[in-house]
C-alpha cells in the first residue's frame, strides 16, 4: 500500500465538510479513509460482492467457517453487522497449542457478537491432523482442507444451514489463481469462482471476501478490536501460497490494482470459457457415509480406512 | 537504538544504527512490505514516516497467511 502523506484527510469526511484525519490509504481505490469510514467502506464492499455474485439474501441461514484467523472473524463480524443470519462453525483440528489458542479466540468472539459457534472435534470424528498427517500421502494442508470441507458440508445440512461462507480473501484467490495458471491446471481453474452452487448433497459455498485484500481484512479486524490468531499453523510452514503472495505484493507495489484485475478479469473473461467446456459429472453418494463424492468412497472415509489399518 | 516490538504473539528487539526511526524503518528491518504489513504504535496505526521511540508500545502486523 502506497504511503499516506502527512495531514491527509479522509476522502469521505472531506466530502461532508468534516476534517477527520485519514489513517488508511487504499491506492487501488484512490481512497484515504479515517477509521470509521474504512469500516463502513469494508462492509459496503462485502455487501456489494454478496449482491454481485448473488451469494445469499437476508432469508438464508449462513454458516461461517471460523478458524480463529483474521479473515473468518472479520467476515463473520461484517455479515452480522450487515444484518445477515450468520453463525459460526469451528473444527478443532487437534493441532496442539495452535488449535487451543484459535478455538479460544473463536469462542470469545462468538460470545462478543452473541451468535452461536458450533464446534466439532476432529479427534472425536476421525483423528487429529497430526495423526492424519502420518497416514496421508498428501501434504497436511491438503488433507486438512478435505476434512474441513467434508465436516462443514455435513454439519451445515444437519444443523439446517443452506449457505457455507468461507473467509478466503483476494490474496488467497489470487495466489491460488496464479499457481493454477502457472501449472495450467484447468480442472482447478474451472472451479475457481466465488460461488459454488448447491447440488446433490453439496451445500452452496460462497467467498464474500474475494475482493478484500489480506491487509484490508487485518485492518478491519484491528479497527473492530477483533482478537485473532496471528501466528501460523505449524503445518502450513513453507506453503507455496505465501511465496506467491509475497511475489505478487511486489508487483502490486509498483502497479496498484494488479491483483484485483488479475482476479476480476479471470472471472469475467476466462472463467466463462472454461465453464462452457465443463463436462458436468454428477456427484454420487459415498457407499459408506452417504456424503456426496465423485468416487464410490469419499476421501474422508478412505482416510478412516487408512487410519484403521495403521493402528 | 533498540526498539522492542510484538510480532505474531512474540516479543522481539530490533537494533538500529541511527537515532531517528520510523515505522517504515521497522517494516524494512523485518523484511516486510507495507503492501501487506503495518505498524501499530500505542494502539494506533502508524504511517510509514511516523517516528517511533523505545518508549512506544509497538506491534507489527503481517497480514499474509498461508493455506
Ligand atoms: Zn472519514
Ligand atoms: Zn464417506
Amino acid at each position: 500500500m502506497a504511503k499516506l502523506k502527512k495531514g491527509t484527510r479522509c476522502s469521505i469526511c472531506k466530502a461532508k465538510g468534516e476534517k477527520e484525519k485519514a489513517v488508511v490509504f487504499l491506492p487501488h481505490h484512490r481512497l484515504a479513509l479515517c477509521r470509521k469510514h474504512f469500516v463502513s467502506w469494508f462492509e459496503k464492499r462485502v455487501e456489494k460482492t454478496v449482491k454481485e455474485f448473488r451469494m445469499f439474501s437476508k432469508k438464508d441461514r449462513i454458516l461461517v467457517a471460523v478458524s480463529g484467523g483474521k479473515d473468518s472473524l472479520s467476515l463473520w463480524n461484517a455479515l452480522v453487522n450487515l444484518g445477515y443470519q450468520a453463525d459460526g462453525f469451528y473444527i478443532d483440528l487437534g493441532i496442539d497449542q495452535y488449535s487451543q489458542d484459535s478455538k479460544q479466540l473463536a469462542l470469545s468472539f462468538s460470545e462478543k457478537i452473541d451468535r452461536p459457534l458450533h464446534i466439532v472435534s476432529l479427534k472425536e470424528e476421525l483423528a487429529p491432523i497430526p495423526v492424519i498427517d502420518t497416514v496421508s500421502n498428501r501434504p497436511a494442508c491438503s488433507a486438512c482442507g478435505t476434512v474441513k470441507r467434508y465436516y462443514m458440508n455435513r454439519y451445515a445440512k444437519e444443523l439446517g444451514y443452506n449457505i457455507i461462507a468461507t473467509g478466503h480473501n483476494l490474496d488467497d484467490e489470487v495466489a491460488v489463481l496464479f499457481g493454477n495458471t502457472l501449472h495450467w491446471d484447468v480442472n482447478y481453474l474451472k472451479r475457481q469462482y466465488p460461488v459454488l452452487e448447491e447440488e446433490d448433497g453439496f451445500v452452496r459455498k460462497v467467498k464474500p471476501l474475494c475482493k478484500i485484500t489480506e491487509k484490508e481484512s487485518a485492518l478491519y479486524a484491528f479497527f473492530n478490536g477483533i482478537e485473532y490468531i496471528e501466528y501460523e499453523c505449524p503445518f502450513s510452514e513453507g506453503a507455496s501460497s505465501i511465496e506467491y503472495k509475497e511475489l505478487l505484493s511486489r508487483l502490486e507495489e509498483k502497479h496498484p490494482g494488479t491483483k484485483l484485475q488479475f482476479y476480476t478479469n479471470f472471472l469475467k473473461n476466462m472463467y466463462p470459457i472454461l465453464k462452457e467446456h465443463e463436462k458436468k459429472e454428477k456427484p454420487k453418494k459415498c457407499i459408506i457415509c452417504g456424503e456426496p463424492t465423485y468416487a464410490d468412497i469419499c476421501s474422508v472415509c478412505k482416510m478412516r480406512e487408512r487410519l484403521k489399518k495403521a493402528v | 537504538m533498540e526498539i522492542k516490538i510484538k510480532y505474531r504473539g512474540k516479543e522481539q528487539t530490533l537494533t538500529f544504527e541511527k537515532e531517528k526511526i520510523t515505522a517504515g524503518d521497522i517494516l524494512k528491518a523485518m523484511g516486510l512490505s507495507p503492501e501487506y504489513a503495518f505498524v501499530v504504535k500505542n494502539g494506533e496505526i502508524a504511517q510509514e514516516d511516523e517516528t517511533v521511540s523505545p518508549q512506544d508500545e509497538i506491534k507489527v502486523v503481517n497480514a499474509i497467511s498461508g493455506g
